[in-house]
């Protein structure tokens, strides 16, 4: 397979954050949790984080989840499992919290 | 992953990801676990850890030829509060899928998602 780029086939995952970072916080800087609007938030969130990740043209495939809840106090718990190839595979998380929601964004990248 | 190369661009229409099949799994290890439990800070961590293994554990056993699995869960404290989760990936329709699942009771709400990959 020859693919531009081929020395990047390890998942970079500071340049995977910064881009979710920027996509997050342009939607939701300044913003109150409001339930009409948090699907469009998250849908905005998400398609700007995959599209920008597409643009990057790396032999990748990409997984963009984000959770958008209202902060009520109550904690909240997470966790992932992944089965995959530990050499080219990897993921980042953004946590975005102000003082009426929580925003977690991961970005899984699994090499093709 | 330790089979090389086989060329197969498309996994064997047997041994494709179902996502009913799979929601159904994952439906029943979140009410196995889940059901008449409480909400406590301190087991919540350890269930959601051991629910993400075990639904990974479960889907390794459909073995599954060249594909790779992300799942993620969440269980958080149900206080009424609005939560919103949505996810979008940039893969192959044909080969790539996703199934959910939700569990909630008085105390507490858990999702899971699972994801499957294809490797070329």
């Amino acid at each position: 397979m020859d693919f531009e780029g081929e020395g990047d086939r390890t998942f970079n995952q500071e340049e995977v954050r910064q881009i979710v970072e920027e996509s997050v916080n342009s939607s939701l800087a300044n913003a109150i949790y409001t339930h009409s609007k948090v699907t469009t938030w998250q849908a905005t969130i998400v398609e700007n984080t995959l599209k920008r990740l597409a643009a990057l043209n790396k032999p990748f495939k990409y997984v963009v989840t984000c959770m958008i809840s209202q902060n009520t106090g109550g904690a909240t718990h997470t966790a992932h499992t992944c089965f995959w190839d530990a050499e080219t595979d990897g993921f980042t998380k953004f946590r975005f919290e102000n003082q009426t929601m929580v925003c977690l964004t991961t970005v899984y990248g699994m090499g093709i | 992953m330790s089979d090389g190369k086989t060329y197969a661009i498309q996994p064997q229409f047997h041994k494709k990801f179902k996502p009913m099949q799979v929601k159904e799994i994952i439906q029943k290890c979140l009410d196995e676990k889940l059901t008449d439990k409480k909400y406590h800070v301190d087991k919540a961590s350890k269930f959601t850890r051991e629910l993400a293994d075990t639904i990974k554990q479960e889907l390794k056993d459909l073995n599954w030829d060249r594909y790779k699995y992300v799942v993620q869960v969440v269980i958080g404290e149900q206080r009424g509060e609005g939560v919103k989760m949505g996810s979008r990936c940039f893969w192959d329709e044909e080969t790539d899928n996703q199934a959910f699942a939700t569990f909630s009771n008085d105390s507490l709400f858990a999702t899971a998602v699972a994801y499957g990959v294809y490797l070329y």
